[in-house]
């Protein structure tokens, strides 16, 4: 990994059910009890967003006893370095992964965020939240359905690209999407996750991982780590 | 709403939409200039109105032909979200689950809870409030445009400025579940402050009959009392009761009156929440938490039935009120590397004397944090 000190929880999108471990470790590992949760993936009204708290608030609670803070934020211009002090991790939830990296670039919530990760900020990623954080999101190019212009990641992987709901049935896409932009990918199942820092990604949950690599596809059962 | 997507607006939309452009030419409203303006209060004299009940707006709609409906509880396994968060909900039962169209014109004066507003808590941004929601089923678009005239005249009668008002337009297409469905959307703004909104759904998809229009014309009371002169309560006047303070205890007895108890999941996870901001906003305001809770239980009672009576609300916000209090004075020995397991489920004044038997805090200490307990002594 290069020298960023990071710790990073990446769900494969499955339902509360599916990521209780890795959901189990991300709270273990927050210091206090406040997270900035980021729904903006999701594309709706004041009426989502309460669904998108409501959820939040009645499935992360199940995994711990500590007694959580969440604050929703829906606009990332009002999120500064200075207001992210006072959370100790941020959480940014599932939909579009187009929408959501438009609005981290045109926002300028990007370098805010990248140094909050580089700094060692604890972030969890479900689904779209899981994917900016590789190398490219072209990987899930099928969800570009307004000629979003944004597609480097975050890449706080050591160039992966990451994609989620892997169910076996995409290794030609992937196949595609590596000859394409010449980029190696994690492939997540709904019901595994990874907990990345500058040692590797441990792969937390019930399923194996899936690293593709040169033509190679190498499966990392639960709890094995992938050196990168 | 699943998917949410803005087809077109502003002056392009009015530019293809002539139905639109000559609704907004005849009610005489102007587009609001500049993506961000800010409020204008400078400019106004008002004081704001002191309307608190419902009955003004429920005559002036009855009058119309609407049928004014009863508010429904803040809890209400009915809707799908875990509280009611907008007026328009109580027709969610004919719009997504196929219940009978009896009354097609309703008005309600519907307390609704967003918690989303929560961090962002100021002057005119509650997270508690009355959506006094004008909607109709299945009613025209000549109607919803009468409806959005006749909350004109009412502004008016109140006495809100015309030349004041702005608004901005938009054609939207939306996703819920499997039904797609496109709307078109009027923003109100007064001094531009955002107070109110105008929606008409032409087709909105239905299981097993044919398509229904909705028509929505909403305002927020607190908002529209904001807009007038940039504070949005005059009648909580208690010394040091800051918005975030008034705020937190108006949404707790929302809440707690409503029966939500509080814990530390789904709905009772928000009385906690707003019980912990409201214990320690209040450490230096020093309001009496009692005062505070028996004033908003009685606002809200003036437009929602509460299920549970002011004694036994209060009895839950005051317990609750105690025991973070207790976690808040636990936690700031913590910061100051004083580590004492204590069980916090207990009155304050109990919890204190424990704490000083322990011998670990100074006693001058622990005397000036009970300063900051803001409960009268009995």
């Amino acid at each position: 990994m290069q020298e960023k000190n990071l710790n990073l929880f990446l769900s494969g999108g499955g339902s509360e059910k599916d990521s209780l471990m890795l959901d189990r470790d991300f709270l273990k590992s927050i210091s206090g009890n406040k997270i900035l949760y980021i729904p903006i993936a999701m594309s709706g009204d004041s009426i989502t967003y309460e669904g998108c708290y409501d959820w939040i608030t009645s499935s992360l609670p199940d995994s711990t006893d500590l007694f959580l803070e969440i604050d929703m934020c829906i606009n990332l211009k009002k999120v500064s370095k200075e207001s992210l002090k006072k959370y100790n991790a941020i959480y940014v939830g599932g939909g579009n992964t187009y929408k959501l990296l438009q609005d981290i670039y045109k926002s300028g919530f990007i370098s805010i965020l990248k140094e909050y990760i580089e700094n060692g900020g604890i972030y969890y990623g479900g689904s779209a939240g899981a994917i900016i954080i590789g190398s490219n999101i072209a990987i899930v190019k099928e969800e570009n359905d307004k000629n979003y212009k944004y597609e480097e990641g975050l890449d706080m992987v050591q160039g992966f690209s990451i994609l989620c709901h892997y169910n076996g049935t995409q290794d030609e896409k992937i196949g595609k999407f590596m000859s394409q932009y010449n980029n190696n990918v994690i492939a997540l199942p709904e019901r595994t996750g990874l907990h990345c820092t500058s040692r590797g990604c441990r792969v937390v949950g019930f399923e194996s991982a899936y690293l593709f690599n040169r033509n190679k596809k190498i499966e990392y059962p639960e709890n094995s780590t992938i050196s990168l | 709403m699943e998917h949410f997507e803005t087809i077109k607006k502003g002056q392009k939309l009015l530019d293809q939409n002539s139905r639109l452009r000559t609704s907004i030419e005849e009610l005489g409203l102007k587009l609001m200039n500049g993506a961000d303006a800010e409020p204008q209060f400078e400019e106004i004299e008002e004081e704001g109105f002191e309307i608190d009940s419902p009955d003004y707006f429920n005559e002036a709609f009855k009058k119309e032909g609407f049928k004014v409906a009863q508010p429904i509880g803040i809890v209400n396994e009915r809707v799908h979200t875990l509280f009611t968060v907008s007026g328009i909900q109580i027709l969610d039962p004919i719009i997504h689950d196929g219940a009978e169209i009896s009354d097609q014109k309703i008005f309600v004066a519907q307390p609704v809870i967003r918690t989303q507003f929560l961090p962002q808590v100021e002057e005119g941004s509650l997270t508690s409030f009355i959506n006094l929601t004008a909607a109709s089923i299945n009613e025209s678009y000549a109607e919803h445009f009468f409806t959005i005239k006749k909350w004109l005249a009412i502004m008016e009668e109140m006495g809100f400025s015309k030349e004041k008002i702005s608004v901005r337009v938009s054609h939207n297409k939306n996703k819920w579940g499997k039904r797609e469905f496109e709307n078109e959307f009027i923003g109100i703004y007064y001094n531009n402050v955002e107070i109110g909104e105008a929606s008409y759904i032409e087709k909105m998809p239905q299981n097993n009959r044919p398509s229904i229009s909705i028509s929505e014309v909403a305002f927020g009371k607190e908002r529209m009392n904001f807009s007038l002169g940039g504070k949005t309560f005059g009648d909580y006047l208690m010394q040091g009761a800051s918005i975030k303070i008034i705020d937190s205890a108006r949404t707790l007895t929302l809440l707690a009156g409503s029966g939500v108890k509080p814990g530390n999941r789904g709905r009772e996870y928000r009385t906690r929440l707003f019980s912990k901001n409201f214990v320690r906003e209040n450490m230096n305001a020093g309001v009496s938490p009692e005062d505070i809770f028996k004033l908003s239980y009685d606002r809200w009672l003036k437009w929602i039935k509460l299920p549970l009576n002011l004694e036994r609300t209060i009895d839950i916000l005051l317990t609750e009120y105690d025991r973070n209090f207790n976690r808040e004075t636990l936690n700031f020995l913590a910061l100051n590397k004083v580590n004492i397991e204590m069980n916090v489920n207990q009155p304050t004044e109990r919890f204190m004397k424990q704490l000083n038997k322990t011998g670990s805090v100074d006693t001058r200490l622990i005397d000036n944090i009970y300063k900051l307990y803001a409960r009268k002594k009995s």
